[in-house]
């Protein structure tokens, strides 16, 4: 009954980029079913290597809005259908039973105007909730211009609210939409999200960059994102490389490579996890990420005077900045030391410090494992990296 | 010669009575231990005590053992529960890592720094790995408004550990897996063992599958193709088993690396 729905709504939301199901709160009280968990849960993967892991469909593809890059635009020729709010939570709870997804992230175009989309949103999360007394996850998106009594509504009964900025600025945003205001549609729902999810604990929000569609350049977007993180509350920011769809006026502008992407979360984890500040983020003329070296690795060669660190009693941030240590071999580093001194690279090797990317950074009990000339005059065939997005 | 039971507390004794008296613990299977060897069992680790033999090994080696009942030592304990699950166990290798990190520390062997630890770190992994994919990939059918019904694929002895890590999900349904020969159920915390014959025409529902298969379609970009990245994921011992598995097929079929 629901199959034919299922493929054109469910094709509508696969763009939106949000795989995380993990939470630490607990919406009601005494859940009949579902509950969240800290670590999330994968159903499945996609052969693209996507994680399927929420049930993420539209309430509705009919839309009046005209985003140049949106497969659902106004303008474009294509079948259209609609959820009711009863049908789509009895359709994810059953899937939610046969345990095929974890939880429901639910968007929409906006149907006949954003009020009553949003409260055909509202509506399935409240059935959801309280009538079927679901503790699961949801996450729900918040569409532009949303009211604060409705983001309010949304950030009480969702783990995540999300709403997608797309673009970092102004200018940039009038090159998609002649319907959207940056400040008015974006920036003003942001700072109501972030002051209303204050008050509902365990309620997280996140946005969603398009990348490449509008001839933005990296520096833009993670000035735009440090921005989003220090004074929005946003846990994380999503990037999604351009895809041309036929019919749009962006159909001609070539796909963005992956590799870019890619790259962009290389940096926005450094931001949040590694302690990297944007100024220590290497930008070329035009103000994009270099695709050859990884942003880490671009910041070791820049910075030689920084290197090699010893291993023994490097702090954790100067460990954090040495390639091929994350933040969890960081902290291994450092609780073994205090029991046992490292002598060999195999010991690191064992840690899980991925040593072929360490190796010329370090030392080891004052000893180099590698020759350190090539800090000098590093060659790009030096550092290929192999990556699973370059295929 | 020392032998032991595959339980934790038989492993720490193991451990402790061979570093005490520079002998070579031997784990108690099926087969008895044959050869020259045969006969000249010293100890039996099921029969010591900890609270001995923990303060004479202090002694033999000027150590201290306390962290064994705090953090440290629950991690420990948890680790090597994972590789008794381990199919088959490696014991010698278990015996090898409780050893060293009773002489260098509980974090020599927490954070694998040496290569047994490594190695003995990555089979509780798996083990853990196997649940946390099974949490994933498992498709319950109902047998009726109550009961659900799955046929998991596993490779280490980890049914209990995923009924129970399901158990918050489905706070008042009765979960029932079936295995090679038996079904194991949990309902309202209890365990059971049952016979399978009863839930075996609740494994497959076409029905349900199919609305699955078409959602999973749906959410597939094609120009992102990545069969490297999704073999990764769900490796593909597991494409047979699963619904989506035959896409996973003609997907890498279509485009053979």
């Amino acid at each position: 009954m629901f199959a034919d729905k299922i493929t054109l709504l469910g094709e509508g939301a696969k763009y939106d980029v949000c795989a995380s199901c993990a939470s630490t709160g607990q919406k009601i009280g005494k859940a009949k079913i579902g509950r969240t968990t800290p670590s999330g849960v994968c159903h499945s993967f996609t052969p693209d290597g996507r994680c399927i892991s929420l049930f993420k469909i539209l309430m509705s593809n009919e839309c009046i809005k005209d985003c140049a890059y949106c497969p659902n635009r106004v303008q474009r020729d294509i079948p259209r259908a609609s959820f009711r709010a009863e049908e789509l939570s009895t359709l994810f709870l059953d899937l939610y039973r046969r345990n095929y997804v974890e939880g429901l992230f639910l968007s929409s175009g906006v149907k006949d105007n954003c009020r009553a989309s949003m409260a055909e949103i509202l509506k399935t999360a409240e059935i959801l909730r309280g009538k079927h007394k679901f503790g699961g996850y949801i996450h729900l998106k918040i569409l532009p211009g949303s009211s604060e009594n409705e983001i309010q509504q949304a950030a009480r009964l969702a783990d995540r609210v999300s709403l997608n900025i797309e673009v970092p600025n102004q200018n940039r945003l009038t090159a998609l939409s002649k319907t959207k205001d940056f400040a008015r549609d974006l920036l003003a729902p942001l700072t109501s999200i972030s002051s209303l999810i204050e008050q509902y604990p365990g309620t997280t929000h996140t946005t969603q960059y398009i990348i490449g569609a509008t001839g933005e350049s990296d520096q833009e977007i993670l000035h735009s994102v440090s921005d989003l993180y220090a004074n929005y509350r946003l846990k994380r920011a999503y990037f999604s490389a351009f895809q041309p769809v036929a019919h749009t006026p962006l159909a001609e502008i070539p796909a963005t490579p992956l590799l870019r992407e890619n790259r962009l979360y290389q940096s926005d984890f450094l931001l949040r996890l590694y302690g990297f500040q944007l100024t220590d983020l290497i930008f070329d003329q035009q103000g994009n990420l270099d695709l050859t070296f990884d942003p880490k690795l671009l910041f070791a060669i820049s910075n030689p005077h920084l290197f090699p660190q010893e291993i023994n009693t490097a702090s954790y941030q100067q460990l954090l900045r040495i390639p091929g240590i994350g933040p969890r071999s960081a902290e291994r580093i450092i609780r073994v030391r205090r029991q046992f001194r490292f002598t060999t690279p195999l010991e690191l090797k064992n840690l899980g410090v991925v040593l072929r990317r360490t190796i010329r950074y370090i030392t080891i009990n004052g000893k180099s494992f590698a020759n350190l000339h090539w800090l000098n005059n590093p060659r790009p065939e030096e550092f290929v990296q192999l990556s699973l997005w370059e295929v | 010669m020392i032998l032991y039971s595959p339980r934790i507390k038989s492993v720490l004794a193991a451990a402790l009575l061979a570093g005490i008296h520079g002998e070579t613990a031997v784990a108690k299977t099926a087969a008895p231990p044959e050869g020259l060897f045969a006969d000249q069992c010293s100890h039996d680790a099921d029969h010591e005590h900890l609270n001995k033999i923990v303060p004479l090994y202090e002694t033999t080696f000027a150590t201290t053992l306390s962290w064994l009942e705090e953090a440290p030592g629950l991690q420990l304990k948890r680790l090597i529960q994972l590789n008794l699950r381990h199919n088959p166990p490696d014991f010698p290798l278990i015996l090898q890592a409780v050893s060293e990190a009773l002489r260098h520390g509980p974090q020599y062997c927490l954070q694998c720094v040496s290569p047994a630890a490594r190695k003995f770190t990555n089979r509780a992994n798996a083990v853990q790995r196997e649940v946390q994919r099974m949490l994933g990939f498992i498709r319950f059918v109902p047998k009726d408004e109550q009961t659900l019904v799955a046929k998991p694929l596993l490779f280490h002895h980890t049914a209990d550990l995923i009924l129970r890590r399901f158990q918050g999900r489905y706070p008042a349904h009765k979960l029932v897996l079936i295995l090679d020969n038996c079904a194991v159920s949990l309902f309202h915390q209890q365990l059971s063992k049952e016979p399978a014959a009863p839930y075996l025409p609740y494994i497959k529902d076409p029905a349900a599958e199919e609305l699955w298969r078409r959602y999973y379609q749906s959410q597939y970009i094609n120009s992102r193709k990545n069969i490297p990245l999704a073999r990764q994921h769900i490796p593909q011992k597991y494409w047979d088993w699963l619904n989506e598995g035959q896409m996973l097929k003609t997907e890498k079929d279509e485009n053979p690396e």
